[in-house]
């Protein structure tokens, strides 16, 4: 039983870094209703900037937004020169250049970094602490406390702030959005930048974590994230949150009580069973589609 | 010469792979990224039968061997797609794509996780049945039963789910119906190629049916044309072709191989996203 | 509502989340008459055809077709018992060919005359296999008999032409025909006359009529042409805020007080 508390704890700490990978998917979905592939390259892109600033002597304080700001920046670049272009040729057109630019980053990572997974360097001394049913780690207790923040920081900054409220007006009705004088590009833009820096936090987050990143490492957790974003109801940002946590959490139990082979299979399979029963996600509506 | 044979065997192999996933997406415009995990299912259960059950029913004829493997082989891929099929054909494009990327992944995992066919180590001790002369000649046959399909008024019908589902039904054509026969149709001849590939191979590895495989036969289709069946013949030569060119200028520039068709995906979306022949056959319309 | 009509809708309704978009609309539909359905954008009148056509279930209310209840069936089911439609904004397949647009509307039928197995195994070296014959002999009736088809609408000669590459004009023109290959018994018009100047107008007015005995049809359909409306239309539905306004002929609507309230109220002229 105990065990079981053990389980659910150290899936919080991985589902908050799922949850802040699945916003950027769930942000960028809710404005243009494309499943970026290329995300979980943002996170290995904001990973790599970690290692190679803090190589390079950086505080971690410096680290954090350094790596979030080339992650932003890079995703900004491929929306303009590859996404934006593409956009009115249709849906799977758009889809296909996503799975291009995915594939583009995590093949030219490997070509000029190598395959093999590099040190994260040790920047983090991380004390266990160890209470009667559980330890935690106080690096657990960082981590958790990032995606916090830096969620908090984004619902706020949603729900509050003009540019917030022209985000959301332009993931309800783009066409309306552009009527009433909001800069629908410059908003898909900044979501883009938005939701691709928290995935690049979450990225050297993952290398303190487990000390070891590599450039395909944005491959399997983006298609968890991706699952996570429709677990909670894509295009909502609670939701991407609420699915972050479930599927960490129910990662480790698997993991934890049957075997971890499987772990990797859970996310694949929550994925179909949503697909066959909810597509819309927890908090997802119906939305009739007007003809 | 055996290594030309066996490009030869690769060409039919894909040939086979790139039109059956023309069927589907070029032809009916759904967008699966599963394709290689049917394939995987084929050439698995295929080889399966194959190796542990044909032995005991003491028949020496290798060509009714491997008939009898793809039966089978094409028999399971097609019941697999069906399930799938009815469970998530109803879905949205982007949907359908994540659930059938999603389904190639599995298939991946649990075939690792399969010690009967060795799992991660390989399925090893495949019989040497197949070769060129075998799959050319059934990649033809593939090619021909295709077409067939597209100049009738199924594939009319099919089109007509491609370029407006709602019109095509508000006509009386059961769109969701016709789409579940297109995806096992598609999805079998994928378990077509397994066995065929498998016994020129005579080793497999789940990791020869990742994602990368299913975005290999997308590209395919894509650079002949989605909706062009001899186009994907197009696409697929040139993919065979475009890896040997860049080997012979070096294995520098032969490790970025991937980062090269990934560009490829990119640039012909942007430029020339119909591809080669667009919709249309080699030869106009015959 | 007389016992055999062929179309009867009974108090539908259809909301979408609070908002209610059609209000409990009754309707008996005779063979071969023509009705309109007229109101203000917005009225629910295009929402009417979708429910009537499959797209939207209804939230409360029957549709009755021949005598069976269709409330529960497809839009697939529905264009196969005969109520087929046009669009709004012509939703016709662009990258095919007239003639293409047209055979399609036919596949319903020809699937009895031959079988996908029939289709799959035809190769033009093994004739004696039978399939390759009969497909052939099969397609070669329905091209025929598309062309002729088109021929009475002129559009024979632009058979070869992509759909996406006409005029205006024809694109709906061929959208009507698309529509009649898919042997309807029921023709359900989304603003056939929209963008045609007074000329066109009165051509389709002709064709309709034509169409109706031809084809021995009923027609409905949604308009903002008053002068077309009267003339063609023998029973009239109003529509307005998802209601029924008022039902009756082109006289009766004309003089309603109810009618000219609510449009006199919203700006709408005759």
């Amino acid at each position: 039983m105990t065990d079981i508390f053990q389980y659910f704890l150290n899936g919080l700490s991985q589902g908050s870094i799922y949850a802040l990978v699945a916003l950027g998917y769930t942000m960028v979905y809710g404005v243009i209703r494309l499943i970026n592939f290329a995300h979980g390259e943002f996170f290995m892109i904001g990973a790599f900037t970690g290692l190679f600033c803090l190589e390079a002597g950086f505080s971690l304080l410096l680290t954090f937004p350094i790596a979030m700001i080339v992650s932003g920046a890079t995703a900004v670049l491929v929306e303009k020169i590859v996404y934006r272009p593409i956009r009115k040729t249709g849906n799977i057109p758009s889809l296909i250049t996503a799975l291009g630019a995915s594939l583009f980053f995590q093949y030219s990572g490997q070509s000029l970094l190598g395959a093999r997974p590099r040190a994260f360097p040790q920047v983090f001394r991380s004390e266990s602490l160890d209470f009667k049913f559980f330890s935690l780690t106080s690096l657990q207790l960082v981590l958790f406390s990032m995606c916090f923040i830096l969620m908090l920081g984004l619902w706020l900054f949603v729900r509050y702030t003009k540019i917030g409220k022209a985000m959301r007006a332009t993931s309800f009705n783009r066409e309306a959005a552009e009527l009433m004088g909001i800069n629908t590009d410059n908003i898909i833009s900044l979501t883009f930048f938005i939701g691709a820096s928290l995935a690049g936090a979450a990225g050297v987050l993952i290398g303190m974590y487990y000390n070891s990143i590599d450039p395909l490492m944005g491959v399997l957790p983006g298609l968890k994230a991706f699952t996570a974003a429709v677990l909670g109801g894509i295009g909502i940002i609670p939701g991407a949150m609420l699915g972050g946590f479930i599927l960490g959490i129910s990662e480790n139990l698997v993991t934890g009580l049957l075997s971890s082979s499987y772990r990797d299979a859970v996310a694949f399979f929550i994925l179909i069973l949503l697909l066959l029963i909810r597509p819309n996600g927890i908090l997802g509506k119906q939305r009739k589609e007007k003809v | 010469m055996a290594y030309f044979s066996s490009l030869l065997a690769q060409f039919g192999i894909f040939v086979i792979l790139a039109t059956s996933l023309n069927l589907i997406n070029g032809l009916t415009g759904m967008f699966c990224l599963g394709h290689a995990g049917l394939w995987a299912i084929g050439a698995y259960v295929g080889s399966a039968f194959s190796v542990f059950v044909w032995p005991s029913l003491q028949i020496d004829f290798p060509l009714l061997q491997l008939a009898c493997s793809c039966v089978v082989a094409m028999i399971a891929s097609g019941a697999v797609a069906f399930i799938v099929g009815v469970a998530c054909l109803r879905l949205k494009g982007d949907y359908l794509a994540i659930a059938t990327l999603g389904l190639g992944e599995i298939v991946k995992v649990l075939l690792t996780n399969w010690e009967l066919v060795g799992g991660p180590r390989g399925f090893t001790g495949i019989p040497p049945i197949s070769s060129a002369a075998v799959i050319l000649p059934v990649a033809f046959l593939c090619l021909v039963l295709l077409l067939n399909v597209r100049y009738s008024s199924f594939g009319r019908a099919l089109m007509s789910i491609r370029e407006d589902e709602l019109a095509s039904n508000s006509l009386g054509i059961s769109t969701t119906k016709m789409k579940i026969v297109v995806f096992v149709l598609g999805s079998s001849l994928a378990g077509l190629a397994g066995p065929l590939y498998a016994h020129e191979q005579q080793f497999l590895h789940p990791e020869n049916f990742n994602f990368m495989a299913s975005v290999l036969i997308l590209l395919q289709v894509i650079l002949g044309g989605m909706g062009s069946f001899t186009g994907s013949v197009l696409g697929v030569l040139f993919l065979l072709i475009l890896p040997e060119v860049l080997k012979s200028l070096g294995p520098e520039i032969a490790q970025w191989r991937m980062v090269l068709y990934s560009l490829l995906l990119i640039v012909l979306m942007l430029l020339r996203p119909q591809g080669i022949l667009g919709k249309k056959e080699l030869g106009g319309t015959w | 509502m007389v016992e055999s009509s062929l179309l009867q809708l009974k108090n539908l309704s259809l909301s979408f989340g609070g908002l209610l978009a059609v209000n409990s609309v009754s309707l008996s539909i005779q063979e071969k008459e023509i009705w309109g359905i007229i109101g203000p954008n917005g009225a629910g009148k295009t929402t009417l055809f979708n429910i009537l056509t499959g797209i939207y279930a209804p939230s409360r209310g029957d549709i009755i077709f021949q005598e069976n209840n269709i409330t529960n069936l497809t839009s697939a089911q529905r264009g196969r018992l005969g109520i087929v439609r046009t669009f709004q904004n012509i939703r016709l397949f662009k990258d095919l060919t007239v003639l293409e647009n047209v055979l399609i509307a036919y596949h319903s039928s020809m699937v009895k005359e031959y079988s996908l197995l029939e289709c799959l195994f035809r190769f033009p070296f093994f004739s004696f296999l039978g399939g390759a014959k009969k497909v052939k002999e099969v397609e070669k009736n329905y091209k025929e008999k598309a062309l002729r088809l088109l021929k009475k609408f002129n559009l024979e000669s632009k058979s070869e032409l992509l759909a996406g590459s006409l005029s205006y004009g024809d694109q709906r023109r061929l959208e009507i025909v698309r529509a009649l290959s898919a042997n309807p018994k029921i023709l359900l018009l989304d603003e056939p006359a929209a963008g045609m100047n007074p000329e066109e107008t009165e051509a389709l007015k002709n064709l309709l009529f034509w169409i109706r005995e031809e084809f021995s049809v009923s027609i409905i359909l949604i308009e903002h042409d008053m002068n077309l409306v009267l003339s063609l239309c023998e029973k009239i539905l109003v529509m307005h805020h998802g209601n029924e306004l008022a039902t009756g002929s082109p006289e009766a609507i004309k003089n309603n007080p109810e009618v000219i309230k609510a449009y006199l109220g919203t700006g709408t002229s005759w």
